[in-house]
């Protein structure tokens, strides 16, 4: 309920220090940052306890400072100091109570350089509560589903109260245990949070640093650097969303030119019939017109269960050499376990480019051939076939890796900022 | 449905686009609160003091909650003792309306419920009472007792600053929330839902 109007500081009724009275109707108690007095709010300031004068836990939060969140003015009223343990390791940071005459209660929570924004929710996510026990007993990790955004299970943290000061709308207790089991989307967090007499569910957002210490007139340069926290939004390059489309076009685009220039065969100057191997070598004359695309050598063999190598040597219009080239085919077969198998080719070939247009002679001839079965004769014939205005799809492939790469790397960039929002889980598998 | 004849029996004052389904409203320009009868206006004293607050909305702003779109035409301030809340009477397009009470963030918004239909109770049930609504459980979370302190534009019922009643907020198991007023010789109960004063979209009034 909204606070009586006027009402703007008290004396402790413990130690008569004034204090700053910020909160609204609903706070229920003012810790006395001086003497340690806890004061019920709702019934003439009363003393219902003391803790004592305690150290402030570092924080550049202050009660009384003010800041802006989604449009909601709120004020600093409350300070709890909180502390994590967990296998003789220890996490501390503080939680400051805010108040909104608009917007009501919420925290700003300061870790590690962070800012985090939590409010409590109304609106129930689905599923509406989440154990520690649900956790356990699951297979995959829990999910929730809020604000039209899935929520999967981050962590469970027992934290437990170490300072207070300032007004609360409850009253905490020193030494005070939570529970909390969060959950984490893509900028927020649902906090399952459960004590000895309450349950209620939080959602979280991490709020920019720079803009927050400004709203709270805190200099940057007077508190340590933020560290990375879970929230922490993927910053994408500019376009990046069209540009990782346009590289996969691209990429697309051009393995489609490879596969078509792969097919394309080009013009035939020459076919052979089968040349008996113990006729070469051969020299056998052929036409070239087009010195803009390669030209393409394919020999084929009838090797089997053998190896077979041949020399080609092209020599051009004015009778030079142009290409000294020797190729292998070699082809296997047999039955193994059962099964058969295969290995090699009797296919050989090489591309050339020509020099100048005119009729070029080409001399084959075998220079060696080895049988793996010792009495087989390891190739008997070969057939030649040259082509002229040959496309080349090796730097279409070379593009079209490259694309690809291109676009890898912007999604490879955006898994390894999740998996690095990821690493703070305390989810296994097992 | 607007009444475009009546005047204010005060000061003279016209009001040209009066809800049918409005039982009482203030007269802007005396400040007078009217009750209109089945024949005429008739006064029922001074509208009350009504101080400036920031607030997540006021008189005559339309919201949209998501499932509902209202306009803000009637305002009533109850004081508790230690603060006072806020009571907005708004009505749909089709001039349906619904209680919309704004507690420091804590935003609900409300429909009677028809009197046959209404928990047992005659009186304020003690805290901690449990009941079930439509299948669904219901505690008792909140009892106390609110005046009227300020009335502004228009309401579906007749309320007189300084006049009192018991009420008690219900909780359900499902997020529902009830709320049952008690006076002499009255009661209401208002059922509803919670909404975020973050999701609450608001077009403020020119």
């Amino acid at each position: 309920m909204t606070g009586a109007a006027g009402l703007s500081s008290i004396n402790c009724t413990q130690c008569g220090a004034g204090l700053s009275v910020l909160g609204g109707g609903r706070v229920l108690s003012h810790i006395c940052g001086y003497c340690g007095a806890v004061l019920d709010a709702q019934d003439n300031y009363k003393i219902l306890t003391s803790i004592g004068k305690r150290d402030n836990p570092y924080s550049p939060v202050k009660i009384g400072m003010t800041l802006s969140v989604d449009g909601a003015e709120f004020t600093v009223i409350g300070t709890l100091g909180m502390v994590e343990r967990y296998r003789g390791q220890v996490w501390r940071w503080t939680e400051h109570q805010l108040f909104s005459a608009t917007h009501g209660y919420a925290w700003l929570s300061y870790e590690e350089g962070n800012f985090v924004f939590t409010r409590k929710l109304r609106r129930m996510p689905n599923p509406s509560w989440i154990t520690l026990k649900t956790v356990n007993n699951a297979d995959t990790p829990p999910r929730a589903w809020y604000g039209r955004k899935y929520y999967r299970y981050y962590e469970t943290v027992e934290k437990e109260l170490d300072f207070i000061e300032g007004e609360f709308n409850w009253v905490p207790e020193l030494g005070a245990k939570t529970t909390s089991v969060t959950l984490m989307s893509s900028d927020a967090m649902l906090s399952y949070s459960q004590t000895p007499t309450e349950r209620e569910v939080e959602r979280s957002t991490l709020l920019d640093r720079a803009a927050t210490l400004a709203d709270l007139g805190i200099d940057p340069n007077a508190i340590p650097g933020a560290k990375h926290h879970p929230l922490t939004p993927f910053r994408p390059f500019a376009h990046e969303g069209f540009v990782r489309t346009t590289l996969l076009g691209f990429a697309a685009a051009s393995l489609l030119l490879a596969m078509t220039f792969a097919v394309i065969g080009g013009s035939t100057v020459l076919r052979t019939d089968r040349l008996a191997v113990d006729r070469l070598p051969q020299s056998i004359p052929f036409e070239l017109s087009n010195t803009a695309q390669l030209v393409r050598v394919d020999l084929q063999s009838d090797v089997n269960n053998a190896y077979a190598l041949f020399s080609t040597e092209i020599t051009g219009p004015d009778g030079q050499p142009l290409v000294a080239a020797a190729r292998a085919t070699q082809f296997y077969t047999g039955v193994e376990g059962g099964e058969r198998w295969r290995e090699g080719s009797r296919n050989a070939r090489y591309l050339f480019r020509a020099e100048a247009p005119g009729v070029h002679e080409i001399t084959l001839d075998l220079e060696e051939a080895e049988s793996w079965r010792g009495s087989h004769v390891p190739v008997r014939e070969v057939t030649l076939r040259i082509r002229e205005g040959q496309p080349t799809y090796f730097w279409m492939v070379i593009a079209t890796v490259g694309f690809i790469l291109g676009a890898g790397a912007l999604v490879a960039r955006r898994a390894v900022h999740e998996k690095r929002r990821w690493m703070g889980s305390d989810w296994t598998d097992e | 449905m607007a009444d475009t004849t009546l005047t204010c029996p005060n000061c003279g004052y016209g009001f040209a686009e009066l809800q049918r389904a409005t039982r009482m409203f203030d007269c802007p320009s005396c400040g007078t609160t009217l009750f209109r009868g089945d024949l005429a206006l008739e006064p029922m004293g001074d509208h009350g003091e009504m101080h400036e607050m920031p607030m997540l909305f006021g008189l005559h702003d339309t919201i949209e909650t998501g499932s509902e779109r209202l306009t803000v035409i009637g305002h009533v301030r109850f004081d508790y003792g230690r603060g006072w809340w806020d009571e907005m009477w708004a009505i749909d397009g089709n001039g349906n309306g619904a209680w919309i009470s704004i507690d420091e963030g804590d935003v609900v918004l409300q429909h009677p419920i028809a009197p046959d239909d209404q928990p047992r109770w005659k009186a304020s049930p003690d805290l901690g009472s449990s009941f079930t609504f439509h299948g669904e459980p219901y505690t008792v979370t909140e009892t106390d007792r609110g005046t009227a302190i300020a009335i502004r534009g228009e309401l579906p019922e007749q309320l007189r600053v300084g006049e009192a009643h018991d009420f008690v907020n219900a909780s359900g198991q499902r997020g529902g929330l009830i709320s049952g007023e008690f006076w002499d010789g009255g009661r209401a109960w208002y059922e509803g839902y919670w909404l975020d004063p973050f999701e609450i979209r608001v077009e403020r009034a020119a």
